[in-house]
């Protein structure tokens, strides 16, 4: 059963990257990458979570709204199976503050992304 | 005994009928200082010179140069607040009563005159002077109050929205001239669309209902521009009239200054956010490309592992001076969230 992520930010090339540096730490991952909330909305009513579980790596602005659009959308729909990281290139505070209301989120992190940060995620996946 | 003094003018061309007077006013009054004037031109010299001050003036309805209204308009112009009491005979009754109309204090019958009736008519005239000067210095300084405010002040009829009074300052700041005013009704200083919601605030007038004070409306001035005020009214009676007193304050220029500070804010908003995010983005990618770049060359030489080291630095560098501006721009975006 493979670990089943997606990856929503309006930043193509950061998309690749991130896939890259994913598939890097764990090969045994699906990853599908999603340029705009809308698309990755789409794509978790339309398939179902085989595990039971899977995992949104999600950025605050996107193009076409904002990530705590997207988490008041899964929260409407009672989307248990999905868990989100944030990921955002925001250094301001707020944020961090925001997240913390929503109960899907695990955690909160800056970018730029790093190895560190992706073995991070691994493990709190893991404790899941 | 009245031992205040007086200075009388006797303004009478009977020689007898000014002994009269003269022997009456001793009766009551220890030193009466008397002024006796033979025809209106001599009153006339003697009321212009400014060295001389009188109590109280008598007046003989007939002189030889001058006589009846003609005489009395005269005197009074001249007299300026001294209180003007007439002297005539019988003959002369109803036109008597007429010069109280036209602001003689009293009138006495030379016939009739007896020295309590004169100095009863004295203490009378002048205590009503005083009296009459305090209201009308009173009624000026409301005047002055009025008319002298730096802010623009009116009064309008309630019935019929017309002007009723009008301040200089209203006139020089609307452009309309006083006539002009006083020919305009309220709904004249509206632009067209406001006028329903004036109608409202004076509805809630006439209900009793106060208008809250400094409520901002938009008047139009002569030439068109349109500004914002703030208008602070009062009931009142004018001449009978249920009226209205406003004062309004003219706040464009504040509004426009604070408008020009809210789109500054605005922008320094949209800064701080582009400074957060779109910044970052590319620096944040440039950063993992780094990171990445490390793992995907393994067998790099020394030299290529230290130049990369550099770029990673380089970048983090700069990743930390986004951070503090970013830092900075949030502190004083958010002193500006609370003050609003």
């Amino acid at each position: 059963m493979k670990l089943e992520l997606v990856l929503v930010d309006d930043d193509e090339v950061l998309l690749t990257i991130l896939e890259k540096m994913f598939l890097k730490v764990r090969s045994d991952v699906k990853i599908t990458l999603y340029n705009s909330g809308q698309k990755a909305l789409d794509h978790l009513t339309n398939t179902h979570s085989v595990s039971g579980k899977r995992f949104l790596l999600v950025d605050i602005y996107l193009n076409d709204m904002s990530g705590w659009d997207l988490l008041d959308e899964l929260t409407k729909r009672n989307d248990a199976a999905s868990k989100v990281f944030i990921l955002t290139s925001s250094v301001n505070p707020i944020h961090l503050e925001t997240a913390k209301n929503y109960s899907q989120v695990i955690d909160f992190f800056e970018k730029p992304i790093s190895f560190d940060k992706i073995h991070r995620i691994f493990e709190l996946i893991e404790k899941e | 005994m009245d031992e205040k003094s007086y200075n009388f003018l006797i303004i009478e061309d009977n020689l007898g009928d000014f002994i009269l007077i003269e022997e009456y006013l001793t009766e009551n009054i220890l030193n009466p200082r008397l002024t006796r004037a033979e025809t209106f031109l001599s009153a006339k010299k003697i009321l212009e010179d400014k060295a001389n001050h009188f109590d109280i003036i008598f007046l003989d309805l007939s002189l030889p140069d001058l006589s009846g209204e003609q005489l009395i308009v005269g005197v009074l112009e001249l007299a300026v607040g001294t209180p003007v009491v007439a002297l005539t005979g019988f003959s002369d009754l109803d036109f008597s009563i007429k010069s109280l109309g036209l602001g003689v204090s009293d009138y006495l019958l030379k016939d009739e005159l007896t020295p309590i009736i004169l100095y009863k008519s004295i203490i009378y005239a002048i205590q009503r002077s005083k009296f009459v000067d305090q209201i009308q210095k009173s009624e000026k300084r409301y005047s002055d109050l009025f008319q002298l405010s730096p802010l623009p002040m009116w009064v309008y009829d309630l019935e019929t929205f017309h002007f009723l009074n009008i301040n200089q300052a209203a006139i020089a700041h609307y452009g309309f001239s006083e006539s002009e005013f006083l020919s305009m009704r309220i709904h004249d200083i509206r632009p067209e669309e406001d006028i329903k919601l004036m109608e409202e605030a004076v509805a809630d007038t006439r209900k009793g209902i106060e208008l809250k004070p400094k409520t901002v409306f938009r008047h139009k001035k002569k030439n068109g521009e349109v500004i914002f005020v703030e208008a602070t009214t009062n009931p009142l009676v004018f001449n009978g009239r249920s009226s209205v007193l406003v004062l309004v304050n003219d706040i464009t220029e504040r509004l426009r200054y604070v408008n020009t500070i809210e789109k500054q804010n605005e922008t320094f908003r949209e800064i701080a956010w582009i400074q957060s995010h779109v910044i970052r983005a590319p620096l944040a990618r440039l950063l993992a490309l780094v990171n990445l770049l490390e793992t995907e060359i393994p067998e790099t030489t020394e030299e290529c592992a230290s130049l990369i080291g550099h770029i990673n630095d380089s970048s983090l560098e700069l990743d930390q001076i986004i951070r503090d501006i970013s830092q900075r721009l949030e502190n004083i975006v958010s002193i500006q969230k609370n003050e609003a």
